[in-house]
């Protein structure tokens, strides 16, 4: 039973191994076969060998246990042994094919992914290069690279087209093919130097072409390999051309823009007024130059401030007119009225002017629509407020002269009238011509006579003051002798010499040739010289003589009267002054005798003058010109 | 028989010509009167002056334009003429000349120049 049951579990067994075989063939694929077959060769025979032994045991019916069993043994411990190794032969193929399979499968994807990564690189090559290639063509710039030996790989169309040439056909050439040896020299030069240091050079280059002038902007950069190695050059150049003459008039209208804002800086500086921008709140932008004056030289920053606080600094008076002035003026601005005004400024001690303008729309800065902003103009015009003071106090006294002589000449006038009528007609009772009057009355007339005659002296003095003064006096100048006119005088003067007991002496020199003079006007003179001479004389003589000098006529009227104090022969010639007023009414003067004197010898070109000493008598002098003296 | 000589004095002065008429007439000459510059020219032509004493301002007319009537008529053309006035401006004077005057007295006058101007200017006549 044992038998049987090994027999059995032997077949078993052995038909495992048989699959096993096969599982290992189908494994093997082929490969090592042989060993297989040699395996299962043993399989069989091990396999027939217990079969026989087996069946001879059955056909015997005997069991010859020992053999029976030692078959069996066999038989089974060969099926064991068989199954053994093709288990063993089974699991060391299925390893091995197992590692082969991933192996081989792995080896398949890295070498798929291989071959995909490569194409996808010449592909990204080739991309790269088209679009490189794209990428110079399409530039607007000049594009070309060279070899280290500076000679030229290949460049763009628009390189080429510079040449006159088509783009494959720079492949080779150098510099010298296109240029001028000079310039390839130089370009040969910038490569081998660019190339040995290995630097990017930028250089901008002017050519003349076809008359034009032509700027070039260029840029070579040297090319290297992985390895840092120098292997080429890269260039790329472009017309500068057009930004170079833009920048050019650029620069031009920078420059005029620059010289306009400069003119006009300097023209606004140089105006004398104070001129400021100013906004809305008063507030200063700007200023022009004058400010420092306004200052006093210092320098300030005038930017935001407001015109109180700039010319006022420190004044806290916030009724101050700088301060008041604006909201109003801007009311008004903002209605398009145009604002000025005058104040005198206490703490700068001018007189100001201030003009206050709205800006132009077109100034207002970006985004404004309306002016904002006001021109306010400051000017000093003290000198101007005091010369037309001066002009209106000039006025004021001029009129007030004119007055003042039309009124002397009115008056005068008007009363010589009424002054002849009663004149004559105290004459007329005099001489009895209205029957006879007693020495009482006549004495009475007499001294109303004398009175009148002083009065209408007064009056003629005070007209001639006036005409000379106002240069409407009218000389009759003529040839004559002035000996005559002396004694004309004396026989005027003589009586009343006479009659204050005075000697009136008159030594003229006769050689005097005849001169130019209006007559009446010397008799006046001279009348004037002589009646002071008696006036003031009470005792001794009048001594009037002439003589010759130097191209003058000298006429000296002298008298031992009472003379003249030192500090009044200052005043003698000037009008109205009557050395001693009491007396001098007495004597009748009219304060004007000189003055007129002085003037009419003044017109005739001459000169007079007094000598005195108080109680020694005066001498009064007057010269006129022989020869009139022309121009 | 000696001719009474007639003397027209011209002026508006009312009281100077009362003080010039009564020294005339003491003087022994006739003596005429006018107011104006009107009545000058009218009394000149019908009194037949030997000679006119004449203001220059007064109302109606100045004594040159007064003149110029004098001198332009025939009756009156030849009378001897003395301004006598307040003005003593040259145009006015030569004005006067112009128009042919014996002489030229400015007020106030001495009356013995003014005579003795009058006498000297009659004699001739």
């Amino acid at each position: 039973m044992l038998n049987i049951i090994m027999a059995g579990a032997g077949i078993t067994i052995f038909i495992y191994s048989m699959t096993l075989f096969w599982r290992t063939y189908r494994l093997l694929e082929g490969k090592k076969i042989s060993l297989l077959w040699i395996a299962l060769a043993f399989l069989v025979i091990f396999f027939l060998l217990g079969y026989v032994a087996f069946e001879y045991l059955m056909i015997n019916g005997k069991e010859i246990l020992s053999f029976k069993a030692l078959v069996s043994q066999i038989f089974f411990w060969g099926a064991v042994f068989v199954l053994i190794c093709a288990k063993l032969f089974h699991s060391t193929f299925i390893a091995r094919k197992r590692v082969e399979e991933t192996l081989l499968i792995s080896n398949k994807h890295l070498q798929q992914e291989i071959t995909e990564r490569k194409r996808a690189e010449y592909e990204l090559a080739q991309l790269k290069e088209k679009q490189y290639r794209t990428l110079i063509e399409n530039l607007p710039q000049k594009v070309f690279l060279k070899d280290i030996n500076s000679i030229y790989i290949s460049c763009n169309e628009n390189y080429a087209s510079n040449l006159k040439i088509e783009p494959k056909e720079i492949v080779g050439k150098t510099d010298y093919d296109f240029y001028p040896k000079e310039l390839a020299d130089k370009y040969r030069a910038d490569d081998l130097r660019i190339i040995t240091s290995g630097k990017t050079e930028e250089v901008e280059e002017r050519y003349s072409q076809n008359g034009k002038e032509i700027f070039v902007h260029t840029l070579k950069t040297c090319l290297k390999d992985d390895e840092d190695r120098a292997v080429g050059l890269f260039g790329l150049s472009w017309d500068i051309t057009e930004r170079k003459h833009a920048e050019d008039a650029l620069e031009e209208s920078l420059m005029v823009i620059g010289r306009a804002k400069r003119e006009w800086e300097s023209t606004v500086d140089s105006i004398p007024q104070l001129i400021c921008l100013i906004d809305s709140q008063g507030c200063i932008l700007r200023t022009n130059r004058v400010v420092e004056q306004w200052n006093l030289g210092q320098v300030v920053n005038v930017k935001g401030k407001k015109l109180h606080e700039l010319l006022h600094p420190g004044c806290a008076d916030s009724a101050c007119y700088l301060e008041t002035f604006w909201p109003i003026a801007w009311e008004k601005l903002s209605n398009g009225i145009p604002t000025e005004y005058e104040a005198y400024d206490k703490i700068l001690n001018l007189h100001i002017h201030i003009q206050v303008q709205p800006i132009l729309p077109g100034i207002c800065r970006k985004g404004e629509e309306t002016a904002s902003y006001a021109v306010v103009v400051l000017l000093d015009v003290t000198e101007r407020r005091i010369a037309e003071e001066e002009r209106r106090r000039a006025s004021e006294l001029k009129t007030a002269s004119e007055i003042k002589s039309k009124f002397t000449s009115m008056v005068s006038h008007e009363l010589r009238s009424p002054l002849g009528v009663i004149k004559e007609g105290i004459n007329l009772v005099l001489e009895g011509l209205a029957g006879n009057i007693n020495d009482m009355q006549k004495d009475l007339l007499d001294t109303a006579k004398r009175n009148t005659d002083r009065l209408s002296r007064l009056i003629n003095d005070a007209l001639d003051f006036d005409k000379i003064k106002s240069g409407k006096m009218e000389f009759d100048i003529r040839g004559n002798d002035i000996n005559e006119v002396a004694l004309e005088v004396r026989k005027a003067m003589s009586l009343l010499a006479e009659e204050k007991g005075l000697d009136l002496v008159v030594d003229v020199d006769d050689s005097i040739p005849k001169i130019r003079f209006d007559k009446d006007k010397i008799v006046q003179v001279f009348t004037n010289l002589v009646d002071n001479a008696i006036k003031f004389t009470e005792k001794g003589s009048i001594s009037i003589s002439t003589k010759q000098e130097d191209n003058v006529v000298h006429v000296i009227v002298q008298d031992t009267g009472v003379g003249i104090e030192a500090k009044d022969m200052q005043k003698l010639f000037h009008a109205f002054e009557q050395l001693d007023n009491i007396r001098d009414k007495k004597k009748g003067g009219t304060g004007l005798g000189l003055a007129i004197s002085k003037e009419i010898i003044l017109a005739h070109k001459g000169k007079i003058w007094a000598e005195s000493e108080a109680g020694r008598g005066a001498t009064f002098h007057f010269t006129l010109p022989i020869k009139e003296r022309r121009g | 028989m000696e001719k009474i000589l007639i003397v027209l004095i011209v002026d508006d002065e009312k009281d100077w010509v009362q003080m010039v008429s009564t020294r005339l007439k003491h003087e022994g000459y006739q003596v005429g009167v006018a107011f104006d510059a009107v009545q000058a020219v009218t009394q000149t032509i019908s009194l037949k002056p030997d000679l006119v004493l004449l203001d220059i301002i007064m109302p109606a007319g100045s004594g040159v334009a007064v003149l110029e009537k004098l001198r332009e008529n025939i009756k009156t053309f030849n009378i001897p003429v003395i301004v006598l006035t307040g003005i003593s401006d040259k145009q006015t004077q030569e004005a006067a000349e112009k128009l042919g005057i014996s002489g030229y007295f400015v007020k106030p006058v001495d009356m013995d120049k003014l005579i003795e101007k009058l006498k000297e200017v009659l004699i001739k006549q």
